[in-house]
């Protein structure tokens, strides 16, 4: 009877055995027991609801301490002996079981989500909103291009427009050591030269110089008639207004002195 | 495909071609994160744009030390908060009777749903419109864009381990919903 364990698990040498055996033909109380212990009846399969009602007077449903493991399980970053027990538990949960299943067609699936395709002119919009920031040159040239129509809009750009132009011919050809110093003395020249060449052009001169000035004569004695006629009205205007100006001024002097005469009659009959 | 660090530096050197690979690169992820947070394809498409425009205009900021995924994904996100808390200040453009509301957004299709590939997407899709925010947001984060742990903690400014605990429990949620939309999901 004591050593039972070691003979139906194997670990008895072959004269124990063969003593075990007459033994249990003989008694049948232990050959009973040992029928139970490796006979149908001990592998009878128990019902269905047998765990569950079992679990729950006991530990209560394992199915939350087995999902909060789930997860760790599909990822596999369980310990082994974790592992071990959520997979012996799903083996015997369906809904378990299915949620495992689940996740692992979820770790399959989700990642492909990370992009989708937001069209054709995506990109092309994208590059038009952006591209007017995109190099330093760019960035500069729009707050330059405000700066320089600023300056052109102020009304004293013509007067430095002419002083700076007035500058620069004066260091291009005015100084001694001008890089065109030489230049207009030259120009004269090939002047006079090309004047010598051509003698037509310079028979045609004096008379060119003769309709110039006669036209130059008339201009002026139009501007100086005109002038005249001017300064006639512009003088006969101005008398008029100073003659009414002056009977205006009499007329209030006059008012304002009968006012005071009327005062200082008031202030003597007063007692 | 070209490196990223490689397309980064010629960026900020202001060569426009290598701002156009980048873009070409990480539209699809742009995109996708937008949709999953206004959860309408025009708008996400705006807001796509204008986290292209936000990284255009913060390229000099980002250190070549970092990963350049997490940093496009925490200008994304603000990027989409932005326009998630100027879409909830502005009035709607005419009174809606509740019902029509109601109505319409159950029949209308979601961005998902306007460029779904094949049914499990849409079913996922499905499953996830009807989660949390919060979780449907660390889904997205990690599972979908598959960031780290670290960089999620970093990014929603919250302890690790809540990052495993929230992200499990969105998963396991996500599961649940998808088995009872369609029970052979997965078998």
């Amino acid at each position: 009877m004591d050593r039972l364990d070691d003979f139906l698990e194997g670990r008895l040498n072959a004269a124990d055995c063969r003593e075990v055996e007459e033994h249990l033909l003989s008694c049948p109380g232990c050959r009973e027991l040992k029928d139970l212990a490796t006979g149908e009846e001990a592998t009878m399969a128990p019902p269905p609801d047998l765990l569950g009602a079992i679990l729950a007077r006991t530990s209560g449903a394992p199915c939350g301490s087995a999902r909060g493991r789930l997860c760790d399980h599909v990822d596999r970053i369980l310990p082994p002996v974790d592992d071990d027990l959520v997979r012996a538990h799903l083996e015997g949960c369906g809904e378990c079981g299915g949620l495992a299943r689940a996740l692992l067609r979820l770790a399959m699936d989700l990642p492909p989500l990370a992009e989708m395709e937001p069209g054709p002119r995506f990109v092309a919009d994208v590059l038009a909103r952006t591209s007017r920031r995109q190099t330093v040159a760019a960035r500069l040239a729009a707050p330059l291009l405000a700066a320089c129509r600023r300056l052109a809009l102020r009304p004293r750009i013509a007067w430095e427009g002419a002083y700076a132009g007035a500058i620069v011919l004066l260091i291009l050809f005015g100084t001694p050591n001008a890089p065109f110093a030489g230049v207009p003395v030259k120009a004269l020249e090939l002047v006079r030269t090309a004047q010598v060449a051509v003698p037509v052009a310079s028979e045609e001169v004096p008379r060119i110089r003769t309709v110039v000035r006669s036209r130059w004569e008339e201009t002026q004695a139009k501007v100086q008639g005109r002038t005249r006629v001017l300064e006639t009205e512009l003088k006969h205007r101005s008398l008029k207004t100073w003659g009414g100006f002056k009977q205006e001024l009499g007329t209030l002097w006059e008012r304002i002195a009968s006012q005071m005469t009327t005062k200082d009659t008031n202030k003597g009959e007063r007692p | 495909m070209l490196d990223v660090a490689t397309l980064l530096e010629r960026c900020r050197q202001g060569d426009d071609l290598a701002w156009e690979a980048l873009v070409r690169q990480f539209q699809g992820r742009a995109y996708a994160v937008a949709c999953h947070y206004m959860r309408n394809s025009e708008e996400a498409r705006d807001v796509a744009q204008e986290i292209f425009i936000r990284i255009y205009e913060r390229l000099d900021t980002f250190h070549g030390d970092e990963a350049f995924l997490p940093w496009m994904l925490r200008l994304s996100r603000n990027v989409c908060i932005d326009a998630l808390r100027r879409r909830k200040a502005r009035p709607p453009a005419a009174d809606v009777v509740i019902e029509e509301t109601v109505q319409l957004r159950s029949n209308a299709p979601t961005p998902e749903e306007a460029s779904l590939a094949g049914s499990a997407r849409e079913l996922l899709y499905r499953a996830m419109d009807r989660m949390s925010d919060s979780d449907r947001e660390i889904l997205m984060l990690k599972e979908i864009q598959g960031l780290k742990v670290e960089e999620i903690a970093a990014l929603l400014d919250i302890p690790t381990g809540t990052v495993k605990s929230r992200c499990n429990r969105a998963r396991l949620d996500l599961a649940a919903r998808v088995r009872r939309l369609d029970p052979s999901y997965g078998a």
